[in-house]
């Protein structure tokens, strides 16, 4: 039996990997994908947890469905203001968006 | 009786209607100046009035008190916050009711004075105005039922008194009168604001008994070391210094002369410096217990009483000798209840009220006379070089000034007689020394008294002599800081021979006598001034009976003043007379006949003669340590103020904009950044929660 | 299948006020669709109405017997209660402040009616949520609509960025607060209601496991971004220079409002165990907001730059009441967060005024405005001097409420700074004020001098007049009434079990805190 720590360990690994992802990507698009291996980071938590401890009510199972739903929403949302900020700005550049500063 | 009683629930008209009267004129001044100043006649009736109404009822609350009937309170609940209360209201007792007829008829007859003394002065209607104020906060002291109460009418009183004194505000002498009159009082204010407070945090009351008691109590059980409470009840002693014009804070009393003649009469004789006295009486179960505070009194008083005699000796100018005479006056009030005679020293200031108000009203009589003869210049028309001879002119004014005269220097049946006796009686069973020193007064008392009396209405009238006018203005210009003689170079010097020519500024050569409505007043008091002495004679001491301190019973004071002596009572009156004849005579001899010459005197005791003409030099004492030292000290202050308080606030405000403006630099609009910024505080929490 | 019966089960009863915010939003949004450009005269109206019906629903759950609703995920406690009701205001102050500016930017009002309410819908069922989905649900439905609400003005490239900004920094924060909710379900065994993972984590043991710390941190994490607490706080600055004002107002008062609810909710149900470590953290956060708030915004040129960090500074007062832990400091809370409410609306809704006028946000723009518009200089100098605590203002019985019940629950060294801070608060505001008032008609700034007259009767001026009035006299006089207020915040805290007994484990604890402190002073004799 694979151990839950090694889901835990694998999630928390991913969510890392996001992270830097988030703080380093050069392209908004880069970014937004950041945040969404982030988010199914936690689902996996949440689908190990569930899986492990509480199999019967698939509690957990029920919430990853929610923050997929979500996490679709984010990223829709986000992807309909880059869009609307590449009209604007001709680019998709991190470091170019700094109008607004100090 | 109901319509008594009824009258001790609206005792508190008594010092709101002039009230009424002085917030209406006041009113009509500011608002609608124009048309108040022109409606001079009403406004005075209608004040006057007003006085009156309260005279009445004031004289309703005195004859009810005089039948026995007992002390009427009456409080409100002013302010409270748990435990702490303060109650104001009004309560009328013996002292209170006498004070209030004194009061009340003073002030009507002074008032109706000023119809006649100011009726050509543009600021009639706001002197009538500030009379009444004046009159209502003085009313209001003498009913006030706790300290806390006395203290607010007495910074009201002083106020009014700063309001009359600077009442031709544009001369600069009476600006300066003023503003000395109020720093000196607020000295003595400030003692007795921080007495007040000491001994409420003593004793927890404002009440005047309930100090008295628990003060008592606290010494004995030795709460609180005797040193201590007399030192707190000296404090709440510095308010009458100051008030009532005692050594050291007595110097405002001469320059209050800059104001006019009634108010002169009003506050500075007959009431309001008898406010300090009055607390005194007051705050007698405080005082009575502590041997120490009741010798300090009785020394102030003693010596303040010495040195106004003293120095009205030289006086030149008639209102500053007056004055004077009332700080002398004043200091044997002040010793009286030094000693302990309670009774003595309010019959004193029963007296010297009538006696000096008459006394002030008649010199201002004198003034308005001289006027007509020298023009509006206070350093000619004040000064008694150059009157003489009046009596002819203005007899009325004469023949009561003498009777002033007369009660002052204690010759009986006068007024004066009866009770600066009881004074004497009282103090020499308490301290021969202190006999002494008022026995010698009294008799340099008399002798000033005729000295002014001789020269201002026997002998030749001097004031149409050129010369002395030429002496008397080059003296106000050398006073005002003018160098003059031979080789000066100011041009006011050629102006005086020419002025001493001109007609201009006065009107007749010979002085009238003063119109009804001033002489009126000087024979209303010339009454008392005779017979009030009568109530308080050694062997029918109805006054005593009347007026005793607070807690002791009146059978033993009728069982101690029943054993009347008669021989005492010969050698301590016959002993006062006579010193005060000898200092009759000695005026006489140098005023009147001329046997003795007056300058050849003042040669051989030179410098005495000059301390005393100047004043002891406090003046001039007070200007170098007080005045020059505080500006000094002011400037040194300022110095640190600017230097290291304004430099630390300015320190810190600077550090903050610089901080922020630094701070600001964090948000470089780099959204990555703001990332790396929350995943590294989440990390730093951790690590920090984990550990701790 | 009995609809009515369900219902009755869930106590649907529960959301009527949630349910009326829907059903106005669906009508506004078809209205919308059908009437076209003429809806924007009537559907503003509509939805404060139905804004309105929904604090009247409000009024009416005050004190239901059972709060518990939908098998135990919304709670609508008193404590609920209050902070939809404060969400629901702030909506309903901001729409009619929003109808003019939205109209003369060009694009469509009521779908920025939709969004906004949207976004109201999201932070009133936060302030009830009492399950770990639905939290993480409304959570998300409050921010995405910011998100869009933020960058509404899509020609303008601030608000683009601004929304970007907020989108990533949100997203971001919502992971990691998503990573603790998921690592609270599983250190309580698959409980999701805040209750039953409480009870679990009771039984569980009586010390708190490393990763409940985690737990706790991440989920800080996600609040103290949408409070925007320092460090979690840079995105504030930017997007509230970004945004269109109007949705400013709205993030500034009912966001951070939502904020705070979820905080109180979830710390002190769930975290109990580690009450200490949240203290302390939170106590971090409230010095370094309060400091670092207040310092920046003096340097600040732009208005609503300023205005950001004096709502980064206010959440930092706000916190103490968080931290202290009592019943007067919860209730501290609730009261400076209604008056807050208006203060800030009413400062917003002056700076709506004064752009639309001069199409500025400069605070040296603002020079000589009181010769010009004498209404508007009223409106923010009162608005600003309550935000800096002047008595008799609203503001400063909010701050001395929250100050009185720190310092009485020992709180000293933090209103200690909150009072430094709040002098230098005072600083920047009169800045402002100095600037409109005082300045001499010669030195009037360019954008006043062409000040264009005041047209009154354009569509949409007169419901701005009226929003600026009513925050205006709601400021001045809810101090010196503040009674019902007080009264309202007070008992919104002891109507709360969940609270009650939150408090007094406090006081518990605060007392065996000094019996120890006694016990080892005693000792060494």
């Amino acid at each position: 039996m694979i151990q839950l720590e090694y889901f835990l360990l694998l999630a928390a690994a991913l969510f890392c990997i996001g992270i830097y992802g988030l703080v380093t990507s050069r392209n908004v698009i880069r970014v937004l994908m950041s945040i969404e291996l982030m988010l199914n980071a936690v689902n996996l938590n949440l689908m190990a947890f569930s899986n492990y401890l509480d199999p019967a009510s698939a509690t957990g199972q029920v919430f990853t469905v929610f923050v997929i739903t979500i996490a679709a929403a984010e990223a829709s949302v986000g992807l309909a203001i880059v869009l609307s900020i590449y009209r604007n700005r001709d680019t998709v550049d991190m470091e170019q968006f700094n109008l607004l500063k100090w | 009786m109901e319509s008594i009683e009824a009258i001790y629930e609206y005792a508190w008209l008594v010092p709101v209607l002039p009230l009424v009267g002085a917030a209406i004129v006041g009113t009509g001044l500011i608002s609608y100046s124009q048309t108040t100043s022109t409606l001079r006649r009403p406004a005075a009736v209608f004040i006057v009035s007003l006085t009156g109404a309260a005279m009445v009822l004031s004289f309703l609350l005195f004859f009810s008190q005089v039948q026995g009937h007992e002390t009427y309170t009456r409080m409100i609940e002013w302010a409270s916050a748990g435990d702490f209360r303060i109650t104001m209201g009004y309560t009328i007792d013996h002292l209170a009711s006498l004070m209030l007829v004194i009061v009340t008829t003073v002030a009507f007859l002074v008032m109706v004075y000023t119809d006649g003394y100011m009726a050509h002065d543009p600021g009639y209607v706001r002197f009538y105005s500030y009379l009444s104020l004046f009159s209502s906060s003085m009313l209001g002291l003498v009913i006030s039922p706790n300290l806390l109460q006395v203290y607010v009418f007495w910074e009201l009183v002083g106020m009014c008194s700063y309001l009359l004194i600077g009442f031709w505000y544009g001369r600069k002498p009476a600006a300066d009168a003023c503003q000395k009159a109020f720093v000196t009082n607020r000295v003595g204010d400030f003692g007795l604001l921080l007495g007040m407070l000491a001994l409420f945090w003593a004793t927890g009351s404002f009440e005047f008994e309930v100090m008295g008691d628990r003060l008592t109590e606290l010494v004995t059980t030795g709460g609180l070391t005797t040193g201590l409470a007399a030192i707190f009840a000296i404090l709440v002693f510095l308010g009458p210094v100051a008030k009532s014009a005692q050594f050291p804070l007595h110097v405002w009393l001469p320059d209050a002369m800059e104001g006019p003649t009634p108010i002169s009469a009003l506050i500075h004789a007959a009431t309001m410096v008898a406010a300090g006295v009055f607390l005194v009486a007051r705050m007698f179960p405080v005082f009575e217990q502590l041997p120490t505070v009741m010798t300090v009194v009785a020394w102030t008083g003693a010596f303040t009483a010495f040195m106004g005699a003293s120095i009205a000796i030289t006086q030149n100018d008639i209102k500053k000798g007056l004055a004077y005479s009332t700080m002398s006056q004043l200091g044997y009030m002040v010793m009286a209840m030094g000693v302990g005679a309670y009774g003595a020293g309010l019959f004193h200031l029963m007296t010297h009220a009538y006696f000096k108000a008459m006394l002030f009203l008649g010199s201002g009589s004198v003034i308005h006379g001289m006027e007509e003869v020298v023009g509006h210049n206070p350093a000619l028309a004040q000064d008694m070089r150059l009157m003489g001879g009046l009596r002819k002119y203005m007899p009325i004014t004469a023949t009561t000034f003498l009777i002033g005269t007369l009660a002052i220097c204690g010759i009986p049946p006068f007024a004066g007689f009866w009770s600066k006796d009881e004074i004497l009686g009282s103090t020499f069973e308490v301290s021969p020394v202190l006999w002494a020193v008022g026995w010698l007064t009294a008799g340099i008392t008399a002798f000033y008294m005729f000295r002014m009396y001789f020269s201002t209405f026997e002998g030749e009238f001097r004031g149409t002599n050129k010369e002395i006018q030429i002496q008397l203005k080059r003296e106000q210009l050398m006073a005002m800081g003018a160098s003059l003689g031979p080789g000066a170079m100011n041009s006011k010097e050629l102006t005086l021979d020419a002025e001493a020519h001109d007609d201009h500024g006065h009107h007749s050569e010979v002085p009238h006598e003063s119109p009804i409505a001033m002489t009126f007043p000087l024979m209303a008091l010339a009454v008392p001034s005779v017979l009030i002495g009568l109530l308080g004679t050694p062997f029918a001491n109805y006054f005593e009976a009347f007026i005793h301190p607070p807690g002791e019973a009146v059978e033993a004071l009728a069982e101690a003043g029943g054993a009347f002596d008669w021989s005492e009572f010969l050698i301590m009156g016959g002993s006062s007379v006579g010193i005060g004849l000898i200092g009759i005579t000695l005026a006489v001899m140098m005023y009147r006949t001329r046997q003795l010459d007056p300058s050849a005197i003042a040669d051989r005791i030179k410098p005495l003669y000059q301390l005393s003409k100047n004043k002891w030099y406090i003046d001039e004492i007070y200007d170098v340590v007080f005045v020059q030292g505080s500006r000094k000290l002011a400037k040194q202050v300022l110095e640190i103020d600017v230097r290291i308080v304004d430099g630390l606030v300015n320190l810190a405000g600077f550090v903050t904009l610089v901080s922020g403006e630094g701070l600001k630099y964090l948000e470089n609009g780099r959204a990555q950044f703001y990332a790396l910024i929350v995943f590294g505080a989440v990390l730093g929490l951790v690590l920090l929660s984990g550990i701790t | 299948m009995d609809f009515s019966a369900l219902a009755a089960q869930l106590n649907a009863g529960a959301i009527l006020p949630e349910g009326i915010v829907i059903i106005t939003l669906i009508t506004v949004l078809v209205g919308d669709l059908i009437g076209g450009r003429a809806s924007s005269r009537w559907t503003p109206y509509l939805a404060i109405a139905g804004l309105f019906a929904a604090i009247v629903a409000l009024v009416y759950q005050w004190d239901t017997a059972n709060p518990i609703a939908f098998l135990g995920g919304f709670n609508s406690d008193a404590l609920s209660v209050v902070f939809r009701g404060i969400i629901v205001l702030s909506a309903m102050i901001t729409v009619p402040m929003s109808i003019r500016y939205v109209e003369q930017s060009g694009t469509s009002l009521a779908e920025f009616i939709v969004i906004l309410m949207t976004a109201t819908l999201g932070g009133m069922v936060l302030s009830g949520a009492d399950e770990l989905v639905t939290i993480f649900v409304a959570l998300e439905t409050l921010s995405i609509s910011s998100y869009l609400l933020t960058g509404y003005m899509k020609r303008d490239p601030r608000s683009n960025e601004a929304a970007l900004k907020y989108l990533l920094i949100g997203a971001a924060s919502s992971a990691i607060f998503l990573y603790g909710v998921s690592l609270l379900y599983g250190l309580s065994g698959g409980q999701t209601r805040l209750s039953a993972i409480a009870a679990q984590l009771a039984a569980d043991s009586s010390d708190a496991p490393i990763g409940l710390v985690v737990a706790l941190v991440f989920v800080i994490a996600g609040i103290a971004f949408k409070i925007a607490a320092v460090p979690f706080h840079q995105w504030t600055p930017d997007v509230y220079e970004g945004s269109p004002t109007p949705v400013v107002a709205f993030l500034s008062v009912g966001s951070k409002a939502a904020g705070f609810a979820l905080a109180i909710r979830l710390l002190v149900s769930v975290f109990p165990l580690v009450s200490e470590q949240w203290h302390f953290v939170f106590t971090a956060l409230a010095i370094l907001s309060m400091v670092l708030g207040n310092v920046v915004a003096l340097a600040q040129t732009s208005m609503k730059r300023l205005l950001a960090y004096s709502s980064i500074a206010q959440a930092g007062f706000v916190m103490i009441g968080l931290i202290v832990g009592t019943e007067a400091g919860y209730a501290s809370m609730v009261f400076y967060l209604l008056v807050y409410l208006f203060m800030n609306l009413g400062g917003f809704t002056c700076v709506i005024l004064f752009s639309l006028r001069t199409g500025t946000d400069q605070i040296s723009e603002y020079s000589g405005l009181y010769q010009k518009d004498p209404l508007l200089t009223l409106g923010l100098s009162i608005c600003l001097l309550s935000l800096g605590g002047i008595p008799p203002l609203a503001g400063f019985f909010g701050k001395l409420y929250i100050f009185w019940a720190g310092w009485q629950a020992g709180a000293y060294g933090l209103v200690l700074v909150g009072l430094i801070t709040s002098v230098i608060s005072i600083y920047y505001y009169i800045r402002v004020i100095k600037m409109m008032v005082v300045k001499e008609p010669q030195e009037m700034s360019d954008s006043v001098k062409n000040y264009p007259p005041m047209r009154w009767n354009l569509p949409g001026m007169r419901p701005l007049q009226v929003s600026l009035v009513v925050a205006l006299v709601a400021t001045s006089l809810a101090g010196i009434l503040s009674n019902p207020l007080f009264t309202l915040a007070n008992d919104s805290i002891t109507h709360t079990p969940l609270l009650k007994a939150a408090i007094a484990e406090q006081a518990a604890a605060m007392v065996s805190h000094t019996e120890t402190v006694e016990t080892i002073a005693i000792a060494p004799q």
